[in-house]
């Protein structure tokens, strides 16, 4: 009695992955344009891109192109790690800033501590997935996501208020710094680490075991319950990984930065949440892969690009991802509406 | 005796007043000199305490509000820009602006049909984008530094002019939720969405009045805190959307909708305000008053949790007691 034989919860169509979700007369595959409406933020972003390079000329080159991609891989790492959490039905994590925040105060301390850079990173890296762990936990017993991580979030910024006597920290100029600013050729270590994580997500959610129950159970808790998948065991283990890329980019920021107290990663929530359900992962759980979620970021990070290049005032940025979020997610909504009708 | 306790553990607010008992008894044995001012506890939980209010009455109907903050920030910087010499003015002002915002989340939400978590991040990010724009990212003064100070001295005993509306606030909307038709369809749309819409209650039309007094709520809030500082700030706006939350469930309600009241919201309110007002005098840090904060919170989610394991527990046993009767029953007949 294996769990698969049991939990039918998205069938792979026409080896597109399990994106495509078969409805009941589609059985014989879905249409050309149903793919390609599931993809359409990829041709949104496509159609951003292009337009940015044709309109403005400073946009396609090197060093642009370099800047924009390392403005986003540290909040990126935070919103690959939201896209788990949300896939596996728990909304959101709100207590990212706070995972944050004490991945580069205890990185930062640790490496002006001069414990060396493994130990910096691993240690920033540990606290944030203690913080996840907790989360996941209180959440597996059934608590609500939004409430235990707002409790959570509470509890350990005020920790980090408190951490190396209430003073920011700096680090040590050293390996982890150099390693934060470091390029492997033509492109920067974050950005490396951003996509390395995220191809390192999109592999566990789509060919490992744990993936395949993240999508059972935030498509429906009780009957993957049900079909014996171990449902505790997912959720915290999606609270922990999300909460070591959150630790991750805290360590990196801080490191990149040369500063660490409580207010990195403030913002990094509404950010990665922006990204995740942009890029088209489904609040309601179960839909979404690391890929969207990586265009989410990146479409984000073109239109700050574009403006900042344009000499538009910065507060338009928040206005115009407002605005992208109930293109993207009302079209959505109403769309599905329309179809059950 | 009995009734009586039984009726008063039936009500939402019979937590809130357990954890306010809890905390007081607590803090006086850590603290036993803290002397707390309760004129400014209550200034303290009447802006706060509005906002959580309103967004109390959104959480009852199974929504959420995160683009309070902004709404409270918008408010403030109206009420400066319509002039704070004559607050009545800024009053108007500052609702307009709140009803404006209500009305954008109860079409994007009622209408569009988003999930109102993160179709209120969106309008809270597109009006904290405006808010950035109209006041050039910096404070914006008012005129009238008289008024504020005014604005702070008692009418009578305690009571000061913000707290008058915040009683005001508190008596409308737990009036409104608990003796009107509009307010129990509230309830009864957070219960069972679906069951209410078949129940021919007007879905739509009662999410837009529930964002609608959210969003006016968090206006006069932000009317309130700009009367009284005469001045206005777009960064102001930050966490205080999740404040309120933490006030909201601490008050009772729970966030899957269809039961609390805004009574049980401005206790919490008034708690959380003494809490912050006694470190204060104690001059602890505010590393102190978050980890207390989220304990609290922790702790009434952990409540929930063991409340539930009771029942379950209760439920088997008296399985099992039923079942042993049963058999024996059958083993003498």
């Amino acid at each position: 009695m294996r769990p698969h034989d049991f939990a039918v919860v998205e069938v792979p169509v026409m080896n597109l992955g399990p994106v495509a979700v078969v409805e009941v007369g589609e059985i014989s595959g879905p249409s050309p344009w149903r793919v390609l409406k599931d993809r359409q933020i990829f041709v949104i972003a496509v159609i951003a891109v292009v337009v940015a390079s044709l309109a403005v000329p400073q946009f396609a080159t090197v060093g642009n192109v370099e800047a924009l991609l390392v403005s986003v891989s540290l909040a990126g790492l935070a919103a690959i790690g939201m896209t788990l959490v949300v896939i596996s039905g728990s909304l959101a994590d709100l207590s990212v800033p706070a995972q944050v925040a004490l991945g580069s105060i205890v990185g930062l301390m640790l490496d002006e501590r001069g414990y060396g850079f493994a130990i910096a990173l691993l240690g920033g890296v540990c606290a944030a997935m203690l913080v996840g762990l907790t989360n996941g936990v209180v959440i597996a017993a059934g608590g609500n996501p939004i409430l235990v991580t707002l409790a959570v979030l509470t509890v350990v910024k005020g920790i980090n208020q408190g951490l190396n006597d209430s003073n920011a920290v700096y680090g040590y100029p050293g390996t982890l710094k150099d390693f934060a600013n470091a390029s492997l050729g033509p492109v920067p270590v974050l950005v490396v680490v951003f996509f390395s994580a995220a191809v390192a997500i999109q592999f566990v959610l789509r060919k490992t075991r744990f993936g395949f129950n993240v999508y059972a159970v935030g498509a429906n808790r009780s009957s993957a319950r049900v079909s014996g998948l171990p449902v505790r065991r997912t959720l915290i283990g999606a609270f922990v990984i999300s909460a070591a890329l959150a630790g991750l980019a805290g360590v990196l920021a801080g490191a990149y930065g040369s500063q660490a107290d409580f207010n990195v990663g403030a913002g990094y929530e509404i950010y990665a949440l922006t990204a995740v359900v942009i890029g088209g992962t489904s609040l309601f759980g179960g839909k979404g892969d690391a890929a969207r979620t990586v265009v989410g970021v990146l479409l984000l990070g073109v239109i700050t690009n574009v403006m900042i290049l344009l000499n538009l005032p910065t507060a338009l940025q928040p206005v115009v991802t407002g605005l992208l979020i109930v293109a993207v997610v009302g079209g959505d909504a109403i769309a599905r509406r329309g179809r059950s009708r | 005796m009995n009734a009586l306790v039984s009726r008063v553990r039936r009500r939402p607010e019979a937590r809130i007043l357990l954890i306010a008992l809890v905390v007081m008894v607590v803090l006086n044995l850590l603290l036993p000199d803290a002397t707390v001012s309760i004129q400014q506890v209550l200034v303290r939980a009447s802006t706060a305490g509005l906002i959580a209010m309103g967004l109390t009455v959104v959480i009852i109907q199974g929504q959420f509000d995160l683009s309070v903050g902004t709404t409270y920030a918008l408010g403030a910087i109206f009420t400066i820009f319509a002039g704070t010499s004559n607050p009545g003015l800024a009053l108007l002002a500052a609702a307009a602006i709140g009803l404006v915002l209500g009305v954008i989340n109860g079409f994007v939400v009622g209408v569009m049909g988003i999930n109102s978590l993160i179709a209120t991040i969106a309008t809270g990010s597109i009006g904290l984008g405006l808010a950035y724009l109209i006041t050039d990212e910096a404070p914006v003064q008012g005129n009238n530094v008289a008024g504020a100070i005014a604005f702070l001295k008692p009418v009578w005993w305690v009571i000061t002019p913000p707290v008058i509306i915040f009683l005001i606030a508190l008596i409308v909307l737990q009036l409104f939720m608990l003796r009107t038709r509009t307010g129990r369809d509230f309830y009864a749309l957070g219960g069972n969405q679906d069951a209410a819409r078949a129940a021919g209650i007007p879905v739509r039309w009662r999410v837009f009045q529930g964002f609608i007094i959210s969003g006016l709520c968090a206006a006069i809030g932000g009317w309130l805190t700009a009367i009284k500082l005469d001045a206005a700030n777009p960064n102001q706006s930050i966490g205080v959307a999740l404040l309120a939350v933490a006030a909201v469930v601490i008050g009772g309600t729970a966030l899957t909708g269809g039961t609390g009241s805004p009574l049980g919201t401005a206790m919490a309110a008034l708690l959380l305000a003494w809490i912050g007002s006694t470190f204060d005098a104690e001059g602890m840090s505010a590393m102190v008053r978050d980890i207390t904060y989220g304990s609290i919170l922790l702790l009434v989610v952990a409540a929930d949790q063991l409340a539930d394991v009771v029942r379950a527990i209760r439920r088997q046993v008296g399985r099992r007691i039923r079942l042993m009767s049963s058999r024996r029953g059958a083993a003498t007949g």
